[in-house]
């Protein structure tokens, strides 16, 4: 809509000579029209916004205002980031709901891409603006919940470990330039208030990492040989506010997006951040928010949860000596039980795998997989159920 | 058939049943442990009302205290507020007047206010006579009715009470054209959008 928005923003030709004005107008005006529909979009809820005479731009404002002046009314970083997720949610339901955008943003792309461009807005109208009073709020209350502190201590003190100590004892680490590099990103990344631009950058840094591990070696790593190597990587970053960039991740991402592959990817991977090592690295409450967050998400019936993750199977090692021991495999849909042990075999150096079996244990019994079975086809039938009982995959002895 | 867009407010204390009563009206459920609402929810939905369609366009604001500077953001633009409260708790009727008190204040000066008894089912365990809830709503020109979200009571009165008293439109009104397709420049947009 040329005319709408050529006199939009008047501002930026106020240093120009009139004459020039007209034409400067008619450039932005083609440029609009070449514009694709999502940026046309993207722009008139950008301006709606900013419009305090339309319904919308007068929540926004008011909503951006009330986070800024009354950012300690919230009890914790967790209610702060759940209340700015629901009013970017209710104010797509809004904009989808009401006539304030017209034409209708469904005469403009298609109805799936719809969420995915007003979550863009909405990240633009109202994370950006208050990115900064979020950002110092989330490190108010690391500070004062103490979980500032514990954190700089627990890093102290990993840092003065060799990756051995933290169990990546598979791969070369990252040499102090990588290190250097990751570190840069991760200082980018801090300062982008775009929760899905930043679980990108989390992914590059995995992708890098993971990278570097496989250079110069044949041998393919799985996540239980990554997530140590990552938390030695993020301690040697030094960076405690990472804690609540992960908080505002898990957070803000909206849970449609999560079926987006990268984040899907991302959110999996944060989980494991709970379950291994790298808890060192993140507080306590992070480690509740995720456990919380994990249970939230898995209610959501028509989202796969990140325990869904199709390549990952989580298996116990059970032996009369050392009690329970688990780690997260990388097991293909399609992988039968025999594959299975025999990577379990493998990857808990097992020396006598022909008396070993994999067991499945639910709340009130367990049984011997047989060879030919599938476990991920197991595992995803069971959480299809309306009421997923509780399950574990245990490898241990068969005859004990 | 013109399309009309209605936006109600619901307000009032935590717990009264706000929430309930919009998922009764939308989607035709209940839900016994219904979260508390943060911030505010959105819905609508559409009804026919005479030869108009009436789209309510509903702000579910939340009870809990800490909510409590958000609401004037989602009455301001509204043409309608519902205050609830719970007929077996008296304190939530006293909130209520605290609601009436400031949308005459800072409301717009003609939103239909209706009063919503919410849990009439549970007349075992009221606190708030019928009649004095009436008394009330009566002396402050509102409407009045008393609801079960549950039992599915009244729900839909209380919106049908809503269309009922929302003026008519003139002939320059604020109605939104059906056919969805067509451009319309942004000034227009601006006038209508705050109903």
């Amino acid at each position: 809509m040329p005319v709408e928005l050529a006199g939009a923003r008047p501002r930026s030709f106020v240093i120009l000579p009139q004459a020039f004005r007209g034409r400067f107008r008619k450039v932005r005006g083609v440029l609009n029209v070449l514009a694709t529909p999502e940026r046309r979009i993207l722009r008139q809820i950008i301006e709606l916004a900013q419009d305090k005479g339309s319904y919308f731009g007068c929540l926004v404002q008011d909503y951006v205002s009330f986070v800024q002046e009354n950012k300690n009314c919230q009890s914790s970083s967790q209610d702060l980031l759940k209340t700015l997720r629901q009013f970017m949610t209710q104010m797509k339901a809004y904009l989808i709901q009401s006539s304030e955008i017209n034409p209708p943003i469904e005469s403009y792309i298609p109805e799936d891409q719809i969420d995915a461009v007003l979550e863009k807005a909405m990240h633009k109208c109202v994370l950006k603006p208050l990115y900064g009073s979020v950002q110092s709020a989330l490190h108010e209350f690391q500070v004062a919940s103490g979980s500032l502190e514990k954190l700089q201590e627990n890093l102290a003190l990993a840092k003065t470990k060799k990756p051995r100590e933290l169990g990546a004892n598979a791969a070369r680490p990252p040499d102090s330039h990588a290190i250097h590099r990751i570190r840069r990103k991760l200082t980018a990344m801090c300062r982008m208030y775009s929760p899905e631009r930043k679980i990108v950058v989390l992914l590059k840094v995995c992708k890098l990492i993971y990278s570097i591990m496989q250079d110069h070696t044949v041998r393919l790593f799985g996540a239980d040989d990554f997530l140590p190597m990552l938390t030695y990587v993020l301690v040697q970053c030094d960076m405690p506010q990472l804690d609540t960039e992960i908080m505002y991740m898990m957070e803000l991402i909206d849970p449609p997006q999560l079926t987006r592959r990268s984040a899907y990817g991302a959110m999996s991977l944060i989980k494991n951040f709970q379950e291994e090592q790298a808890a060192l690295v993140l507080s306590s409450t992070t480690r509740d928010t995720l456990h919380q967050w994990h249970q939230r998400r898995t209610m959501l019936k028509d989202l796969p949860s990140v325990d869904d993750f199709q390549n990952f199977l989580r298996v116990a090692l059970r032996t009369p000596d050392s009690g329970c021991t688990a780690k997260t495999l990388q097991v293909r849909p399609y992988a039968t039980t025999e594959e299975v042990c025999r990577l379990c075999a493998l990857k808990f150096h097992v020396s006598d795998p022909e008396n070993y079996g994999l067991f499945l244990f639910t709340d009130d019994s367990s049984q011997q997989l047989t060879a030919d079975t599938h476990p991920q086809w197991i595992k995803a039938e069971l959480h299809s159920r309306p009421n997923p009982p509780s399950f574990h995959f245990v490898y241990r002895r068969t005859q004990t | 058939m013109s399309l009309r867009e209605l936006k109600v407010c619901l307000l009032g204390d935590t717990g009264v049943g706000k929430s309930s009563i919009v998922w009764r009206f939308v989607e035709d459920n209940f839900d016994p442990n219904i979260n508390p609402t943060i911030g505010a929810s959105f819905m609508s939905k559409t009804v026919q009302y005479q030869n108009e369609l009436h789209k309510f366009l509903i702000w579910d604001t939340a009870g809990q205290e800490r909510f409590r500077a958000l609401a004037p953001m989602y009455y301001r633009g509204s043409a309608a507020a519902i205050i609830v409260y719970d007929i077996t708790k008296e304190d939530s009727f006293q909130t209520l007047k605290n609601w009436v008190k400031e949308l005459r204040q800072h409301g717009p000066p003609n939103i239909v206010v209706a009063i919503a008894g919410n849990k009439c089912d549970l007349s075992d365990a009221r606190e708030v006579l019928e009649k004095d809830a009436k008394d009330y709503a009566d002396s402050i020109h509102a409407i009045f009715v008393e609801t079960s979200a549950k039992n599915a009571i009244n729900i839909n009165e209380v919106f049908i009470q809503i269309s009922q008293r929302i003026p008519v439109l003139d002939a320059e009104g604020s109605s939104v054209r059906g056919f969805k397709l067509r451009r319309q420049p942004a000034e227009s947009t601006r006038e209508r959008s705050c109903c």
